[in-house]
C-alpha cells in the first residue's frame, strides 16, 4: 500500500510527478536547490506536500533548511505526521 | 487598396521566429516581406516582458554551456552577450538560461533586420486574408492608412497562433482550456535592491508568501509570481502566473484576455505593496512597469507533414529531415502554481522540417511557438532560442522552395545544422 512505503519514497515520488524527475539514485542530502527547484516551484511543493500528508505546515515549519534535501523534509513530514499521530 | 511589390518569401510576426526566418531567407538571397502587427520586433519578448532565452544551450550541467543550434541561434546568443557585457549564460539547476533585456533583443534585431537590403518590413500591420493565386500567394494586410495587397510565392507563419491556418482553411489544433498553459502577467520595478536577487531572498520570500496566503494577507492567486533581478541592467522582473478562469480560458478570445490582463494588473499592484511594505529591498522601488500585452504561453498550433512528440524529444528520436535541435525540458504550467519539468534523456532532440511544414499547401511553412508539436513537445520548443532556430530553418528551405526546390527532405540537405 502506498502509505506503506517509507516516507522519504513518498515524499520523492510526490515531487517527481508534480516538479520534475528526480535522479533514482539522488542521494537523500542532496541539495534539491542545486537539481532546479526555484522558489516558485518551493511554493508548489509545499502545497503538494500538504495534500500528499494531509498536514500543513505552521510559520516555524517554513524555514529554508527544512526544505533543503528529501532527507531534511521527510524527517519533517515524519515530525509532523506524529504531531498529528492520537 | 496599395499593391506592394512581390516577394518571394513573407514571413507574419516579427518574434523570435519571424525575426530568424526573415534574415535566413534574405541572406539567401530572396526578397522578403516582415508583416508585424505591433509596432516592434521580438514578439512576446518586446511586448509581455519575456526576459530570458531558453533553450539556446545543450542540456548538460556539467559541461560549460555549449549552444544547441548553429546559425541564427548562435549569433544572437554572441550579440546578446556582447551587448548585455554578461560572460556567460546563468546556471538554473540542470539547464543554462541566457539574460536579456526586451529592449535590448528589439534593438539587436532591428540592426540585424535594417543590414539586410532584401527585407521589407511592415510595423503596425495584420495580415487580415490569404489567398491562392497564380504565383503562389495573395496576402491582404492592414496598415493603418491603408489596406494591401502583396503576391509571394512562399509564406512562414510565425503568427505564433497558425493564423495561416485559420486564413487558408489549413489544419490547426488548440489544447483543451483546462490544459492550456496558463498564461502570465509580467511587470518591472526599478529601483531595487540587488539583494532581492539572492536565492536565499528568493526562498524566504516564497516561504513567506505561503504564510501570508494562509493568514489572509495575499490572496491565493500570489502562488503564480516568481522574481528575477536582471543583471543587466537592475531591473525586477516579476512575472505572475494566473488561473485564468481555469476551463473557459481561451487565448483567442479577447474579453478573456482582457479580463487575465486586468487581473494580473490587480495582483501586480497587491504584490507590490506587499514586497514594499515588508522588505527594504523593496523600499526604494519605483511604480510597476506593465506589459503591453498579456504573456500568452499556448494558443494555436499547425498539423503539419509531422507532429513531433513528447516521446520524440525525451527519446531523442533522430530524423533524416532534423533541421534544429530542441533543448529546453518540456516544461509544462498548466496551474497558475508552477511548472513541471520533463527533461530529455540526452542533451537535444531533433526537430524534422516536417514539423515546420504544411501538409495541405505547397510553399508554407511554421516557425516558432505554432510548428506542428503536441502538447508537451510544444512546452519545450516554444522558448525564445529554440524558435530563433526553427525560424532560421524555415527561412532557408522557404528560400529554397522559391527556387524551386519543394521536398523537404532534399531542401533540409541544404541546411547547415
Ligand atoms: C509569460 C511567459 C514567459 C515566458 N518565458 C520564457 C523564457 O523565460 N524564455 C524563453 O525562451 N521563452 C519564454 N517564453 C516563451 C516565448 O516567449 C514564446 O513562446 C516565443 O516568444 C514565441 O516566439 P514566436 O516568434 O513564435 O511568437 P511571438 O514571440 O509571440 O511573436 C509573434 C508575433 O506575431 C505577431 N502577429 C500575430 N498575428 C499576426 C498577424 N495576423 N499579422 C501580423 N502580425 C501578427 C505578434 O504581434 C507577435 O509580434 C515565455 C512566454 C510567456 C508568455
Amino acid at each position: 500500500m502506498e502509505d506503506d512505503l517509507p516516507i522519504s519514497h513518498r515524499v520523492k515520488k510526490a515531487f517527481s510527478s508534480n516538479l520534475f524527475e528526480l535522479p533514482e539514485d539522488l542521494p537523500l542530502d542532496s541539495d534539491i536547490f542545486e537539481e532546479g527547484l526555484d522558489s516558485m516551484g518551493l511554493m508548489q511543493l509545499i502545497l503538494v506536500l500538504e495534500n500528499e500528508f494531509e498536514i500543513s505546515f505552521e510559520v516555524n515549519d517554513l524555514a529554508k533548511e527544512n526544505f533543503q534535501n528529501i532527507g531534511s523534509i521527510s524527517a519533517l513530514v515524519t515530525r509532523k505526521l506524529n504531531h498529528l499521530a492520537p | 487598396m496599395q499593391k506592394d511589390s512581390p516577394v518571394d518569401v513573407t514571413v507574419i510576426g516579427g518574434g523570435s521566429a519571424g525575426i530568424a526566418a526573415a534574415l535566413a531567407a534574405a541572406r539567401k538571397g530572396v526578397r522578403v516581406m516582415l508583416i508585424e502587427r505591433s509596432e516592434t520586433l521580438g514578439g512576446m519578448s518586446a511586448l509581455a516582458n519575456v526576459n530570458t532565452f531558453c533553450g539556446l544551450y545543450r542540456q548538460n550541467e556539467k559541461a560549460p554551456p555549449q549552444l544547441a543550434n548553429k546559425g541564427i541561434a548562435s549569433e544572437f546568443a554572441q550579440l546578446i552577450l556582447k551587448d548585455s557585457e554578461l560572460t556567460g549564460p546563468t546556471r538554473m539547476g540542470k539547464v543554462y538560461v541566457l539574460p536579456h533585456t526586451p529592449k535590448n533583443f528589439s534593438k539587436i534585431a532591428r540592426n540585424l533586420i535594417a543590414a539586410e537590403p532584401l527585407i521589407n518590413c511592415a510595423f503596425l500591420s495584420s495580415c487580415e486574408a490569404i489567398e491562392k493565386s497564380s504565383t503562389g500567394y495573395c496576402i491582404h494586410y492592414e496598415s493603418p492608412q491603408k489596406r494591401h495587397q502583396i503576391e509571394t510565392k512562399s509564406i512562414i507563419d510565425c503568427s505564433a497562433n497558425a493564423c495561416v491556418a485559420g486564413l487558408l482553411g489549413g489544419h490547426r489544433v488548440q489544447e483543451s482550456s483546462n490544459k492550456l498553459q496558463r498564461p502570465s502577467y509580467v511587470f518591472s520595478l526599478t529601483g531595487v535592491s540587488s539583494k532581492a536577487g539572492s536565492d536565499h531572498f528568493k526562498i524566504q520570500l516564497s516561504l513567506d508568501i505561503v504564510h501570508a496566503i494562509r493568514q489572509k494577507k495575499l490572496p491565493e492567486a500570489i502562488m503564480g509570481a516568481s522574481l528575477r533581478i536582471s543583471p543587466i541592467d537592475d531591473l525586477c522582473f516579476i512575472s505572475i502566473d494566473l488561473e485564468a478562469s481555469r476551463d473557459q480560458w481561451n487565448p483567442n478570445d479577447p474579453t478573456a484576455v482582457a479580463s487575465s490582463l486586468s487581473a494580473g494588473a490587480k495582483l501586480a499592484e497587491t504584490f507590490t505593496d506587499f514586497l514594499k511594505a515588508h522588505y527594504p529591498a523593496f523600499h526604494e522601488a519605483g511604480p510597476i512597469q506593465p506589459p503591453k500585452q498579456l504573456g500568452i504561453r499556448e494558443s494555436y498550433r499547425w498539423v503539419g507533414q509531422y507532429e513531433l512528440t513528447k516521446e520524440d524529444l525525451i527519446h531523442g528520436k533522430s530524423f533524416e529531415d532534423t533541421v534544429a535541435f530542441a533543448s529546453w525540458p518540456m516544461e509544462l504550467r498548466e496551474t497558475h502554481r508552477g511548472a513541471k519539468f520533463t527533461f530529455f534523456k540526452n542533451e537535444v532532440a531533433s526537430i524534422p522540417l516536417r514539423c515546420l511544414t504544411s501538409k495541405e499547401f505547397k510553399g508554407i511553412y511554421f516557425a516558432g511557438r505554432c510548428i506542428s508539436a503536441d502538447h508537451e513537445a510544444s512546452a519545450s520548443t516554444r522558448v525564445m532560442g529554440t524558435c530563433l532556430a526553427t525560424g532560421d530553418a524555415t527561412g532557408q528551405a522557404a528560400a529554397a522552395f522559391s527556387r524551386g526546390i519543394s521536398d523537404p527532405y532534399e531542401q533540409a540537405s541544404m541546411i547547415n545544422t
